[in-house]
C-alpha cells in the first residue's frame, strides 16, 4: 500500500505540485462559477454547467500524469523507481479518486458562491454524485487508454470521439425513426424509476472501473520500455 | 554476487539476446561493453525489469529480479544515457519527487553531491546541459546508499574531466567492498583504469565475462607488411585488418605463442587495448578457405566454456556452466 501511495504522490508531482494544482483548479472553478451565476438566469442551470466544467477540468487532471509521462524519456523513470507495476496501476486509480475529491471540493466552493450570490444550485447531493460518477467514468476510460497508446495516438483517438459526439445528433436525425421520442421516453422512465436508474448506473460504473483497472494492469504488465 | 544471470534470453523481432550467463561480483566495478546494438541496453533493461525475459534466471543482490522488484530497486541507483526526469522540474523538484521514494534517502548527501557537481537547485532540468543532467541523475542515484549502481552509457556526452571525475566517484563508491558498479559504455578508455571486471557482448551473445586484465592479456596485436601475412595468421586471426601497406591481425595469445609470432623479427607485436579487441573482434573477416568451405563470419569467433584462455575456439556461441568463473566464451 505504501508503494501505491508513493505512486499517487509521484503522479501528483508529475501533474503539478498538488497545492498549486488545487489552487489553480479551485480559482478557475470560482471564476467560471461567478461568470455563470452573473449571466445565467435559469434556476439551477448554473450549478449544472459548473459541474460539467468541474468534470472536464478533473478529467484533464486525471490524464496529466500519463501526458507528462509520455514527454521525452519520462516513461523510463518507471524503470528505476522502487514501485512495482501492480502498485503503479493501483496508485494511478487512487490518484483518480483523489481527483474526484478535488472535484467535490471545487463543487463545494462553487456551491458556497451560489449561496452568497443567492442563486439556485439544485440538488447538492445529486450534483456531487454526478461529478464523482462522471470523473470516475471518464478516468476509467482514459487511464487504460493512455497506458496503451502514446500521446499522439491518444490525441487522434480523442479527436475521433469528439467528432463522433458532434456528428451524432445529425446522424440521429437522419434515422427513419423519431429518436427524440425514444429519448424522451427513456428520460421519463428514468424520472419515474430514479432509484433504480441510480443503482444501474452505480453498478455499471463499478463494472467499468473494475474492467478498467484489470485492463490497465494487463497493459502495464506486458509493457516493455 | 551482486548480479547472477543465468541463460538470459530476450527475443525481439530483429534481435535476440541469446542465452547470456554472467556474474557481477560485489564490491567491484564491472564494465558492460560491446558495439552499438550488441545488447548492452537490453541487459540493463532486463536487470531493471523494464523488459520481460523470455527465459533464464536473474538474481540481483540475492533476490529474484521480478518477484522482489521493489526491495531490489530500493537498493539500486540507476543512471540512463539521457535525462528521464520531467524537463520542467527544477533540480530541487527532482529531489522532492524522487527522494521520498527511497527508505534510505539522505538529503544531506544529495546536497553534498549537488554542491560537488555544481548543480544549481533552482534551474529547470531542461536548462541543464546534457552533462549536468547526467550529474543530477548521478546525485540522485548516489544519495540513497544504493548497493548496486547501474549506469547505461553514463559517460557519453561528458567531457574528459567530467568522465575522470565520474570514474573517481565509482572507485570511491566501491572502496568499502559492499557497493558495486555496473556501467555500460562504448568509450573503452573509461574502462582501462577503472573496471575490475568486464562483460563483453556482441551480436546478442556473450563473448567474455571475467577479470579485465585477463581479457586484455588474452589477445595480441600483430602488425606486418603485405608479404608477412602467412596463411596461418590469416586463418587463426580473430580479426584481420588488411590495407595496401600491410595488415593488422588480432590473435589469441596461445595461437600467437604456438605460431612463434613473438620470435618473428618481421612482425611488430603489441598488447592490444580494449578498444582494439572490440574493433578486431567485430571486424568482418575476409573470406577464408577452410576445410569445410568458405567462411565469412565476423571477427568474433571466440567461444567456449571455462575461464581458461586456451578454451577459446571457433565454435559457434555457447556459454559455459560455471557462473562464478570468468572466461572467454
Amino acid at each position: 500500500m505504501k508503494s501505491a501511495l508513493l505512486q499517487v504522490r509521484l503522479d501528483a508531482i508529475r501533474t503539478y505540485y498538488p497545492l498549486k494544482a488545487m489552487l489553480i483548479n479551485v480559482v478557475t472553478q470560482l471564476v467560471v462559477a461567478a461568470f455563470l451565476l452573473r449571466n445565467i438566469k435559469s434556476e439551477g442551470s448554473a450549478g449544472w454547467i459548473c459541474s460539467i466544467f468541474i468534470c472536464l477540468m478533473c478529467a484533464m487532471m486525471c490524464i496529466s500524469p500519463a501526458l507528462s509521462e509520455s514527454l521525452d524519456n519520462h516513461q523510463k523513470i518507471n524503470g528505476f523507481i522502487p514501485i512495482s507495476r501492480f502498485h503503479q496501476v493501483v496508485g494511478r486509480y487512487i490518484f483518480l479518486l483523489s481527483v474526484c475529491l478535488m472535484g467535490l471540493m471545487s463543487m463545494g466552493l462553487s456551491y458556497l458562491l451560489t449561496l452568497i450570490m443567492q442563486k439556485g444550485w439544485g440538488s447538492v447531493a445529486s450534483t456531487a454524485m454526478l461529478i464523482v460518477g462522471v470523473i470516475l467514468f471518464i478516468g476509467g476510460i482514459l487511464i487504460p487508454l493512455f497506458y496503451k497508446i502514446d500521446i499522439s495516438k491518444a490525441g487522434a483517438a480523442m479527436s475521433v470521439v469528439m467528432f463522433a459526439v458532434i456528428l451524432a445528433p445529425f446522424l440521429l436525425t437522419a434515422l427513419p425513426i423519431d429518436w427524440s421520442i425514444i429519448i424522451q421516453r427513456i428520460g421519463a422512465w428514468c424520472l419515474v424509476n430514479g432509484t433504480l436508474v441510480k443503482l444501474i448506473l452505480a453498478a455499471g460504473l463499478a463494472i467499468e472501473l473494475v474492467a478498467s483497472f484489470l485492463t490497465s494492469l494487463h497493459i502495464l504488465d506486458h509493457r516493455e520500455y | 554476487m551482486a548480479v547472477r544471470a543465468s541463460n538470459l534470453t530476450k527475443r525481439y523481432p530483429r534481435f535476440t539476446l541469446d542465452d547470456i550467463t554472467f556474474d557481477i561480483p560485489q564490491g567491484y566495478i564491472t564494465g558492460l561493453i560491446g558495439p552499438n546494438g550488441a545488447g548492452k541496453s537490453t541487459i540493463i533493461k532486463l536487470l531493471l525489469n523494464m523488459v520481460h525475459r523470455d527465459s533464464g534466471d536473474l538474481e540481483i543482490l540475492g533476490k529474484d529480479a521480478v518477484a522482489d522488484e521493489e526491495a531490489i530497486k530500493q537498493q539500486l541507483g540507476v543512471v540512463f544515457d539521457s535525462n528521464v526526469l520531467y524537463p520542467q522540474w527544477r533540480v530541487k523538484d527532482a529531489e522532492y519527487a524522487i527522494g521520498r521514494l527511497y527508505d534510505n534517502w539522505n538529503h544531506t548527501l544529495f546536497e553534498e553531491y549537488a554542491d560537488r557537481f555544481n548543480l544549481d537547485r533552482t534551474k529547470r532540468i531542461k536548462q541543464l546541459s546534457r552533462g549536468m543532467q547526467i550529474k543530477l541523475h548521478l546525485a540522485l542515484a548516489l544519495s540513497h546508499d544504493a548497493k548496486l549502481l547501474i549506469l547505461d552509457e553514463p559517460t557519453s556526452g561528458l567531457d574528459v574531466i567530467a568522465r575522470d571525475e565520474l570514474m573517481n566517484i565509482f572507485r570511491d563508491y566501491v572502496s568499502d567492498g559492499e557497493h558495486t558498479v555496473l556501467f555500460s559504455t562504448h568509450i573503452t578508455s573509461d574502462l582501462e583504469h577503472t573496471a575490475d571486471f568486464i562483460v563483453y557482448v556482441t551480436h546478442g551473445q556473450l563473448f567474455y565475462t571475467g577479470p579485465k586484465d585477463e581479457f586484455e592479456d588474452s589477445f595480441t596485436l600483430v602488425q606486418g607488411g603485405p608479404a608477412d601475412l602467412g596463411p596461418q595468421v590469416r586463418r587463426e586471426a580473430v580479426g584481420l585488418d588488411l590495407h595496401s601497406t600491410g595488415f593488422y591481425a588480432m590473435l589469441r595469445i596461445q595461437d600467437a605463442h604456438a605460431m612463434k609470432i613473438m620470435d618473428d623479427p618481421s612482425l611488430i607485436v603489441e598488447k592490444p587495448s580494449i578498444e582494439d579487441i572490440l574493433r578486431f573482434t567485430n571486424l568482418k573477416r575476409p573470406p577464408v578457405t577452410t576445410g569445410s568451405g568458405t567462411s565469412d563470419i565476423p571477427g568474433i569467433s571466440g567461444v567456449a566454456g571455462g575461464s581458461s584462455v586456451s578454451n577459446i575456439s571457433t565454435a559457434s556461441a555457447s556459454v559455459s556452466e560455471g557462473n562464478s568463473q570468468g572466461g572467454l566464451r
